[in-house]
């Protein structure tokens, strides 16, 4: 079965060796799905289907460069694709199995640079499979094991009866957070529901964004965030020796006591963790909201400390460490009282230190001239570090979203459906090598027709 | 780089560009002949340029580039980088000499 635009989808399998690709790629052999599958397999595979259809590949590169454009392509696989289509009425979807060791990128490009295969195959999607016994010490060592988890538009954690719940926890955690796009599985003997490894449209524009990515939390300069009703009676806070000698906090409005409307102020918060300090010794107030505060406990002894804004209300305190580690009490009038509403902010030590996602949300409309500059320019000097980018993106004096996804510098976009009554914003998510968060922020800020709140996961 | 925005619009041309390379090289049957458009936007870099790439077995691979949009490669350009590739593949030398005339 071809897509409606009758062009044949392929869906390329990676992952490390031992992870189970061939019992993947077996298992789809012989489900009963209804499609007529061509296999490209690695030279070592070793696929059991007698009378499927089966190339062998032999993964040769072929690089192509102009000034600071540089795209690296499958030779083989343009060979081999072109004599599959000579027999086109043979099968309707295409399988590429890599080898263990194969960097995804050429595979990926190799669908993005002759019209005439783009207009015959569409590349579907980007499976990856990851042997969660062994993978720890390969994502420590191997730049193409990261490339794998980091290309993937899905991701099978696979062989989850050899390793505990935990152990599988942390691993995605730390495989999420090199990759905000990918759909997350836990398999074993690569057992999953093939609509959920085909025609996935991973690359199709249509669809860009179609998957919200995921990301995870990021880590705050706070650890707690409570929210407390104050009223013309201060609040005392008391708190004993502690991790520091002092601890920074800050006071915010809040609308309401909830998870939502904390999570709306946590921008605004990192921004006042990031400002010059007061500093407070025992017995001093904090009385400004968009301030922060360093609170001195250095001396012995309980500290108290007073929380005393001008006006009545709801306000949320963020606090540098868990209150418990100070063993911290809140009173009014003498009576101890919790937060109405509080939630901890966990530093998460488990993201991959080299390949992450930058997901980058912002409403208003971007100048075109300064985007296209912008996303060029990032594009010919770290385009070989940003493995795969999607968008939607608000474009000034354009009635239509602009969507656009891209491998490394292959860059492809259009014009997409019109904007309605909704607010026009942009979302942009980057997935790569060494990002440099700040520095993305910033130059697509710069983008921006109006200053507007940026939202950076 | 929306400018730059690589997708397909359609492939009747690239089509017609295989078959002047097989009409006037003699490429062997089992090569692929990939053609593709790159544009940089570097001052200093070559702006727009298409290769045309032969690849065959055992990883033999012969390109050659021209200062040229796709759409702008006439059958005159074309007999001129099947000449040069039909070179290379004569002397079985991976070359990638450019061809600026139009």
């Amino acid at each position: 079965m071809s897509t409606s635009n009758n062009k044949v989808p392929v869906t390329v399998l990676t992952g490390f060796l031992g992870s189970g690709k061939t019992t993947l790629l077996n298992r789809i052999l012989t489900e009963n799905h209804g499609k007529r599958i061509a296999v490209i397999e690695n030279e070592f595979g070793e696929i059991g289907i007698d009378n499927a259809l089966v190339v062998s590949a032999e993964e040769e590169i072929f690089e192509m460069n102009n000034g600071c454009i540089c795209c690296t392509v499958r030779g083989d696989l343009i060979r081999i694709l072109g004599n599959l289509m000579k027999r086109r009425d043979k099968f309707d979807y295409i399988l590429v199995e890599t080898t263990g060791l194969a960097d995804p990128a050429p595979v990926a490009q190799t669908f993005f640079v002759d019209d005439e295969i783009q207009d015959a195959l569409e590349l579907d999607g980007i499976v990856t499979l990851v042997d969660t016994k062994h993978v720890l010490m390969h994502l420590d060592s191997s730049s193409e094991c990261k490339e794998q988890v980091a290309f993937a538009d899905v991701i099978l954690l696979n062989k989850t009866d050899l390793v505990s719940e935990a152990e599988i926890d942390q691993l995605e955690i730390r495989i999420r957070s090199m990759n905000a796009m990918a759909k997350i599985y836990r398999t074993k003997d690569a057992a999953i529901d093939m609509e959920s490894i085909l025609n996935i449209k991973g690359f199709d524009l249509e669809h860009a964004l179609a998957v919200k990515p995921t990301f995870l939390q990021p880590d705050y300069p706070f650890e707690w965030a409570g929210v407390f009703e104050i009223d013309n009676s201060h609040l005392k806070i008391t708190l004993s020796e502690g991790p520091d000698p002092s601890m920074s906090v800050s006071l915010l409005n809040i609308g309401e006591a909830s998870a939502e409307d904390v999570t709306a102020l946590l921008d605004q918060a990192v921004k006042t963790f990031s400002d010059k300090n007061i500093s407070l010794s025992p017995g001093g107030s904090i009385d400004s909201t968009g301030k922060l505060y360093k609170l001195e406990l250095a001396q012995t002894g309980s500290k108290t400390f007073y929380v005393k804004p001008k006006k009545a209300g709801k306000y949320v305190l963020f606090t540098q460490h868990k209150p418990e580690e100070f063993s911290m009490t809140i009173e009014r009038n003498e009576i101890e009282i919790d937060a109405i509403f509080s939630t901890n902010y966990e530093a998460s030590h488990t993201h991959d230190s080299e390949v992450s996602s930058v997901g980058i949300t912002s409403p208003g409309d971007l100048d075109e001239k300064k985007f296209n500059e912008w996303l060029s320019k990032l594009l010919r000097e770290q385009g070989t570090d940003i493995f795969r980018m999607k968008g939607v993106l608000s474009l000034a004096g354009k009635s239509e979203r602009f969507v656009f996804q891209g491998v490394h510098m292959l860059f492809d976009g259009r014009p997409d459906k019109p904007w309605a009554d909704e607010e026009r914003s942009n979302q942009i998510v980057f997935i790569g090598r060494n990002l440099n968060r700040k520095m993305l922020v910033e130059g697509f800020q710069s983008c921006l027709k109006k200053n507007r709140q940026l939202s950076i996961r | 780089m929306f400018s730059q925005a690589k997708h397909s619009s359609g492939s009747g041309k690239t089509r017609e560009i295989k078959e002047w390379v097989r009409k006037f090289a003699s490429v062997p049957e089992d090569f692929a002949i990939l053609v593709t458009e790159l544009k940089c936007t570097e001052p200093g870099c070559p702006p727009l340029e298409t290769i045309v790439a032969l690849l065959g077995s055992e990883n033999r691979k012969y390109q050659q580039k021209v200062h040229l949009s796709i759409e702008q490669i006439g059958e005159i350009d074309a007999k001129k980088i099947s000449e040069q590739l039909q070179r290379q593949l004569e002397n079985k030398e991976e070359s990638v000499e450019r061809h600026n005339e139009h």
